[in-house]
């Protein structure tokens, strides 16, 4: 895990259900934690890129976001209150901001995704062959970066239109008798 | 948009089932030291914040309810550029603005003071 999130991921813990959540209370105390004992550095590691990010669920992603802007108002408080507004690792606030890009962009590609699933479950088929192309290489294109992660959550007509979803029935079963007759 | 977390995330008149809010919120400097006995925080955030969403924020990421929220808007101040540096400075014909802002003062209930008071040392 990321060490410039140490302070806020590890309030988290993972549950049995793969979901986060907060070990300790939230208060206003988050505001004010940067009082670093004389001669440590508050030292840091990488930001979250989009790669590290595209595998998480929606509930995830809405959590990391909402840690990255505590840690964020954190740190502004901590530079304005510094002297000279200066921070003491100045690097830790350009890595919040990229790692909240990372988060918008993710969520950019399954928006695009949804998108493109809409416009072709509505093309008619007198549509010309080159449109109908076009949105296919798209969505294949797409459908590898987003993987199997569910679009629009709650809405289960658009999870059918998703291939990677898709399970087949019949391969599992087998698979199911197949360990039944090894015990 | 449906609610996929069950559970009332942020609900305003603007920013309605919004999961990803993006503002900012940075204490002006030591008005947290009177913040126990008035139970009050000055922030300073951006111009487009209305008061309904800066309480369901502190809401949503600090857990505390804000009974009241009072804002001003700043404009920010007028500054004349400066050439050269120490005894050679000279001022150039070319003004800026520093951004504009706005300030917000929370007030919080009375139970909830002790969140920012230092523990005693027990003698």
């Amino acid at each position: 895990m990321n060490q410039i999130f140490r302070s806020g991921i590890s309030k988290l813990i993972r549950d049995n259900n793969g979901l986060y959540q907060r070990k300790a209370e939230k208060s206003l105390k988050d505001l004010f934690e940067h009082n670093y004992a004389k001669g440590t550095y508050p030292h840091a590691g990488r930001s979250w890129e989009a790669k590290d990010l595209r595998g998480k669920s929606f509930n995830d992603l809405h959590e990391i976001w909402f840690e990255l802007s505590i840690e964020r108002n954190k740190l502004l408080t901590e530079k304005a209150s510094n002297k000279g507004n200066t921070l003491e690792n100045p690097l830790r606030l350009r890595k919040v901001k990229k790692s909240m890009a990372a988060v918008k962009t993710v969520l950019g590609e399954r928006d695009t995704l949804k998108k493109t699933l809409y416009l072709l479950k509505n093309e008619s088929n007198d549509a010309p062959k080159n449109r109908i192309e076009e949105l296919k290489e798209k969505v294949a294109k797409l459908s590898i970066l987003v993987g199997a992660v569910s679009l629009s959550p709650g809405l289960k007509e658009l999870e059918s239109l998703q291939t990677a979803l898709k399970v087949d029935e019949n391969l599992e079963k087998n698979i199911d008798l197949l360990v039944e007759n090894k015990k | 948009m449906i609610n996929p977390l069950n559970k009332p995330a942020l609900g305003t008149r603007l920013m309605n089932h919004v999961f990803f809010p993006n503002l900012k919120l940075q204490v002006i400097r030591n008005t947290q030291k009177s913040f126990p006995t008035d139970g009050k925080l000055m922030f300073k955030t951006n111009c487009d914040v209305g008061k309904v969403d800066i309480k369901t924020y502190v809401k949503a990421l600090y857990g505390t309810p804000v009974d009241k929220v009072n804002t001003i808007n700043v404009q920010g101040r007028i500054k004349q550029a400066i050439k050269g540096f120490g005894r050679k400075a000279s001022r150039i014909n070319y003004k800026y603005k520093t951004t504009d802002y706005k300030k917000a003062i929370i007030t919080v209930d009375e139970s909830l003071k002790s969140q920012l008071s230092r523990k005693k040392l027990n003698k």
